[in-house]
């Protein structure tokens, strides 16, 4: 494989950001977000910086947990993200060759789509893999089975996952903070261009820390009624400042784009056209060839939360901030990055992915949920009955169980997925009146 | 002794198979269900327990787990869901399993959930063993931890302690097991092997059900009967060797052989690799003998697939194998994403293989023997091409 290869899915990548910025800048939209223009730019920096990279010989690694890699001078290896971008006649190639190459064809599409992507040279391949057992499944096994492809640098990092309930042991704390220790070494040693920067590290430490302050901002304001965010911006998988080189650009766009909900909200604007009729909670993932948030904006039906790996903990503040105190004590930079890491709900064990689901519902007043089987998605398929029994019974709120993929169109009935939502938008409406005569009912 | 083999080899079988296990929960006690061959059961086995190797519901309808888990999730969890839910399993007193995959989490979980107090279908305890991926340095004391805890588990539900002798005499238990059937790996290595591939996985499931020192007894009477037998073969060749995980019907084993071929070696988690590794006795402490074996083992869960794929051609080499068959159970994946690089690697090394997806419970026989057969005879044609070429 050549030492460029992927060069032109990064320049087309860079080209499309491009056009929309300059689209953005000629022809601003008053009805979208001012902000969506750094967010692009940012996009062009981020492509950039790769692009460059790759022709200097700069090494890739993967991206979580991301302030430590960049920390050791790795530019981000995103092929899961990038994979994501794959629908449409794109993915119907990858599709046939998982298929003729007898891979895992049932698993989740975009952990399976990134292998041909990278073993066929349409994607970068990576210097260091970082794989561990705090993701789902098919991401460690899609990056174990590239590292052994391609014989990568890698290291895999275990959790001790029984630390589900919230609270971490020192223990536990110290098997991740060893791991990582020794992580860093293998790194220096193997991969060439490797070095761990302690002060970059506490620096993204620190961006990282002011980005997720404006996250638990938008939490509140995504509460609000009508919600000032698009269920298309929930959905966006959000990218951290540790990603870019200048993470200062990035802590500006979600400080701006906070501003403007914030503004949205005193103003009672919402998100979707007219009036907001229900407010539905989406996980975990989606068709990305479809747009069922654009649709259900067209009903009124907002969406202010999907409920993806671990991030809503994240922006409900279920991990401290920064520099508090844990187990009264302070803990090292090294320590703050990857305190949560133990007790991270994506592939743990269940509470807390079921909790996060109630947790998010209560708290943004939901009136339902939409909750997609990805195939092979197990961490969360096989908690979909689970999870709507549970929010029947603690919240009475209904949930709909959609079965489909993300990147592969062959399978997805389009009728019947609509039919199928516009059915539950009514159901939900009826739930919700039901409620609103039982409060009234008790308020008597 | 043939009807000897033929009741052990016939263990694991849906009539037969709690039949142990029920005994002695009269005559002795608990009875601890055990998801995975990555479990060290001699934890349980010196707690006074009878560990039990649990095969889901061989039912093709899954009615009751069916209501929680979509089909398309690893197959044994949603048997094994149907087997807890139906009542098959009402006998445990408990379950201990590991986070082989997702799908093993999330059943835990499920059956967590649904065995809250007031739920009928519950043992005294579900257990979920954290064991690493990576065997190391780093990783071993975390592990052995995990050990520990299960101990602490046992004394709680049995009200006894374990004592290290206890543990010692089970670790010596579980050594002369995976010996005996070591030596009946070995007689697979002849040209007529003494047994089949479907009853070599008999013997090793029937480990799993009956108590360890009745099997090791019985296994022991009929060796020396095995080192004359032949056996009952459509044909001796072309030799191959099954690879897959959480297959534990040796009708499916039966139905490849029947296509005119001999499993003359597995790389199943319930044969070749339950048994291959002994524990070091020589270790002074038997916590720590035990959790060595047990992070020492090769399996799709371990990061290190180089190993795994070194030991299946090591035996590839070993047992004169013509092919490999990767039978894959559907939805399983930790052997779906690993298959891509094994087959690199039997590629690079010249040896013929093909994949097939499978249910758990038999099903899709006709489909199935059509995929081997055409395999087989690929293997018939190359190996009469070698006979006759000059080379
Ligand atoms: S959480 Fe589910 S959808 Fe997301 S990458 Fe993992 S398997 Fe795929």
């Amino acid at each position: 494989m050549s030492s460029l290869a992927g060069l032109p899915y990064l320049e087309f990548e860079l080209a499309a950001a491009q056009r929309r910025v300059k689209k953005i800048k000629e022809h601003p939209d008053p009805l979208k977000a001012a902000s969506n223009l750094l967010y692009y730019e940012l996009e062009v920096d981020y492509r950039s910086e790769q692009i460059e990279s790759l022709k200097s010989g700069k090494p890739f690694g993967t991206i979580y947990p991301g302030p430590f890699m960049r920390a050791l001078g790795l530019v981000p290896w995103d092929a899961i993200r990038s994979a994501d971008k794959s629908y449409g006649d794109k993915a119907k190639r990858y599709f046939d060759m998982i298929r003729a190459e007898g891979m895992a064809e049932h698993t989740c599409d975009r952990t399976i789509v990134m292998v041909p992507m990278v073993l066929s040279g349409d994607f970068p391949k990576p210097s260091f893999m970082l794989a561990g057992n705090y993701t789902c499944q098919p991401i460690h096994l899609a990056y174990r089975l590239i590292a052994h492809t391609l014989n990568t640098p890698t290291y895999f990092m275990e959790r001790k996952f029984s630390a589900w309930s919230g609270s971490e042991s020192e223990q536990e704390l110290k098997y991740v903070v060893d791991q990582y220790q020794e992580m860093i070494e293998f790194a220096e040693k193997n991969v060439p261009g490797c070095k761990f920067n302690p002060d970059k590290l506490e620096e993204l430490l620190y961006w990282d820390n002011e980005y997720n302050k404006y996250e638990r901002l938008q939490w509140k304001l995504r509460a609000t009624v009508p919600c000032p965010m698009a269920g298309r911006d929930a959905f966006r998988e959000p990218m951290y400042p540790h990603f870019y080189a200048n993470p200062a650009k990035c802590v500006d766009y979600m400080r701006r784009f906070t501003e403007e909900m914030e503004e949205k909200a005193s103003k009672g604007i919402g998100s979707v056209q007219g009036e907001e009729r229900l407010r539905l909670l989406w996980s975990p993932t989606a068709p990305y060839f479809a747009d069922p948030f654009g649709w259900l904006a067209k009903r009124g039906v907002a969406v202010p939360a999907v409920e993806m790996g671990t991030m809503n903990r994240r922006r409900r503040g279920h991990y401290s901030a920064y520099g508090e105190l844990w187990h009264g004590r302070k803990l090292s930079p090294f320590e703050e990055a990857l305190r949560g890491l133990g007790d991270s709900a994506w592939g743990g064990l269940g509470h807390g992915t079921v909790q996060s689901h109630i947790e998010t519902c209560r708290q943004l007043k939901l009136d339902g949920i939409v909750y997609f089987l990805q195939w092979g998605c197990e961490i969360t398929n096989n908690f979909g009955t689970l999870i709507s029994e549970v929010a029947e019974k603690e919240l009475g709120i209904p949930t709909l169980i959609l079965q489909g993929r993300q990147l592969d169109e062959s399978t997805f009935e389009e009728q019947e997925f609509y039919r199928q939502l516009e059915e539950f938008v009514d159901i939900c409406l009826d739930a919700k009146k039901k409620r609103g005569f039982r409060k009234q009912e008790h308020g008597k | 002794m043939e009807n000897k083999l033929k009741e052990l080899v016939q263990a694991v079988l849906p009539e037969s198979r709690n039949k142990w296990a029920l005994e002695w929960k009269k005559e002795k006690g608990n009875v601890v269900g055990v998801l995975t061959s990555h479990v060290p059961e001699e934890v349980i086995y010196a707690s006074g327990m009878l560990p039990f190797g649990v095969s889901g519901s061989w039912e093709a309808s899954t009615p009751f787990a069916s209501i929680h888990r979509p089909s398309m999730s690893c197959r044994y969890c949603i048997h094994v869901l149907e087997a807890i839910l139906n009542g098959e399993l009402d006998f445990l007193n408990g379950l201990v399993s590991i986070p082989y995959d997702d799908d093993f989490k999330t059943l835990w979980y499920l059956i967590d959930y649904l065995g809250k107090p007031g739920r009928p279908y519950m043992g005294t305890f579900n257990h979920i063993m954290y064991l690493p991926h990576v065997n190391s340095e780093t990783t071993f004391p975390m592990w052995l931890t995990s050990v520990h805890e299960l101990k602490d588990h046992l004394q709680r539900a049995a009200d006894r302690q374990i004592s290290d002798d206890s543990l010692r005499k089970a670790n010596e238990t579980y050594n002369t097991t995976r010996t005996l059937l070591k030596k009946v790996y070995e007689l697979r290595k002849r040209e007529i092997p003494a047994i089949t591939g479907a009853e070599v996985l008999g013997l090793v499931t029937a480990s799993r059900v009956m108590p360890r020192d009745l099997f090791n007894r019985s296994l022991t009477e009929l060796l020396p009967y095995l080192e004359d037998r032949k056996a009952p073969l459509k044909k001796a060749h072309p030799r191959v060797l099954v690879s897959s995980d959480f297959l534990d019907n040796p009708a499916y084993i039966d139905m490849i052989e029947n296509t005119g071929c001999v499993v003359a070696m597995d790389d199943l988690d319930l044969g070749s690799r339950y048994i291959w590794n002994n524990i070091d006795t020589a270790i002074k402490d038997p916590w720590e003998a035990v959790a060595r074996r047990y992070l020492d083992v090769t399996s799709p869960f371990m990061v290190n697939w180089k190993k795994y794929a070194d030991q299946l051609i090591g035996w590839v080499r070993e047992y004169r194998i013509d092919g490999v068959i990767d039978f894959r159970q559907l939805y399983s994946y930790p052997r779906e994403y690993m298959s891509t690089y094994v087959v690199q690697r039997l590629k690079e090394a010249g040896i013929p293989y093909t994949f097939v997806r499978r249910d758990y419970h038999l099903s899709g026989v006709g489909m199935l023997t059509t995929r081997v057969e055409a395999f087989v005879e690929m293997l018939q044609g190359t190996l009469s091409n070698k006979r006759t070429s000059p080379h």
